[in-house]
């Protein structure tokens, strides 16, 4: 029997990670699977933060022009009666609205997800009062100018894109895949069919059966890094984060070494998958480092430390204790460039 | 630094502040995890209802 042809719209380059965030090698199980990335088109100004532990997948396509694609499409329609696609495209520009109409065109049913694995503010207003969040809009304002500038130009374009296009042109999808009870309401009105889903780390969780010990004893603590160092996802915002090679990790560092000599207990790393993987952290007082393990670390550890990562569900699941931390005496200065 | 203390507000654990911390508030012994926070922000955010497939189960199920 003819296997439905899946077709998986990917904003970036795509990573050895995302194919396995993303379940691909799964999904091949059922459908022939073709990943269609639009990095050149898109983005490509992130070129730059988006080249590391790239896949080679001979299902990858990469289009330079949406005519190409345009035409790509239309060859496997003739050649194909069963079209469907995952939609990972942001609708925040002219090119990937476009992308997302030729579908709508085509009739080919389209999937898309929301996941976030983290809360935003708007859907738990209750945790800062009035008075802390006119403070921390101030601030940021002062000390994050370009950021909130950035940011708030994406957000205009979401609006305008999403919000207002909506009205005239229909650019929902056929389903959308939530995963968490919070985000229900923002999809409720939407007249979208909603699909229940999870985020993309408790489906790791469901799917593994056997989690691996990578660590003898348990005698440890994870510490969930974020991107870096020298890399940031402050560099989407046309930003730089000063001084945070040396104090940020040095601060980080005489933490690690505290919690070390309190607890009796080694801390170990889970780099983040934009960090270049490093079996040794020189910035991290020679700590061992560990790529793509955040689910393994957890399971065993006797804490963990983070900032906000995502892999912090982990944690929730197997009920390990939480340090967050903050800082005060580095003021998170992001510079304009 | 707001959303380091929205989700320690949110979950429970110990919020530090790297920079200026005494060594009884990271110890571990001293740190209890909120069982009642953690379902819920497991039911809030992390998966829907009672699923118990991987996203990839549901995908095909759906086409």
């Amino acid at each position: 029997m003819d296997r439905r042809l899946l077709i998986i719209l990917y904003p970036f380059n795509i990573r050895k990670f995302d194919i396995e965030r993303y379940e691909i090698i799964q999904l091949q199980n059922y459908f022939r699977v073709e990943i269609h990335h639009f990095h050149n088109i898109l983005y490509p100004n992130f070129k730059n933060f988006y080249y590391k532990n790239l896949s080679k997948k001979n299902n990858i396509i990469s289009f330079n022009s949406i005519g190409h694609w345009k035409n790509y499409i239309l060859k496997k329609k003739d050649k194909n009666k069963k079209i469907s696609a995952i939609n990972f495209l942001f609708k925040d520009n002219i090119s990937s609205i476009n992308i997302l109409l030729f579908l709508k065109k085509c009739k080919i049913t389209r999937i898309d997800i929301f996941n976030p694995g983290l809360p935003i503010y708007s859907v738990e207003k209750k945790i800062f009062n009035v008075y802390e969040n006119y403070f921390y809009k101030i601030k940021n304002f002062f000390f994050s100018t370009k950021y909130v500038f950035e940011n708030s130009k994406i957000l205009i374009k979401k609006f305008f894109f999403w919000n207002f296009l909506n009205l005239f042109i229909n650019l929902k999808p056929d389903f959308i895949l939530v995963a968490g009870k919070k985000y229900l309401d923002l999809f409720k009105k939407s007249k979208i069919y909603i699909v229940n889903g999870n985020t993309t780390d408790y489906s790791k969780y469901l799917r593994i059966k056997n989690i691996k010990k990578i660590i003898k004893d348990s005698n440890y603590g994870v510490f969930l890094a974020a991107a870096g160092p020298n890399f940031s996802d402050y560099l989407f915002w046309k930003t730089k984060m000063v001084d945070l090679y040396e104090e940020y990790y040095s601060s980080l560092d005489r933490f690690f070494t505290d919690l070390e000599k309190i607890n009796k207990i080694k801390i170990v790393i889970a780099l983040h998958p934009k960090s270049k993987k490093e079996k040794y952290l020189s910035y991290l007082g020679n700590r061992k480092g560990y790529y793509d393990r955040s689910l393994e670390l957890v399971k065993n550890c006797k804490f963990v430390v983070t900032f906000a990562s995502t892999s912090l569900s982990y944690a929730l699941l197997f009920k390990k204790p939480f340090f967050f931390y903050i800082q005060t005496i580095l003021k998170i200065k992001i510079q304009q460039k | 630094m707001k959303y380091s203390i929205f989700l320690q507000r949110l979950i429970g654990g110990k919020l530090i502040n790297i920079n200026d911390y005494s060594l009884d508030q990271i110890d571990i012994n001293q740190n209890k995890i909120s069982i009642k926070n953690y379902n819920r922000y497991i039911k809030n955010y992390i998966k829907f209802g009672k699923n118990s497939d991987p996203n990839y189960k549901i995908i095909n199920s759906l086409l």
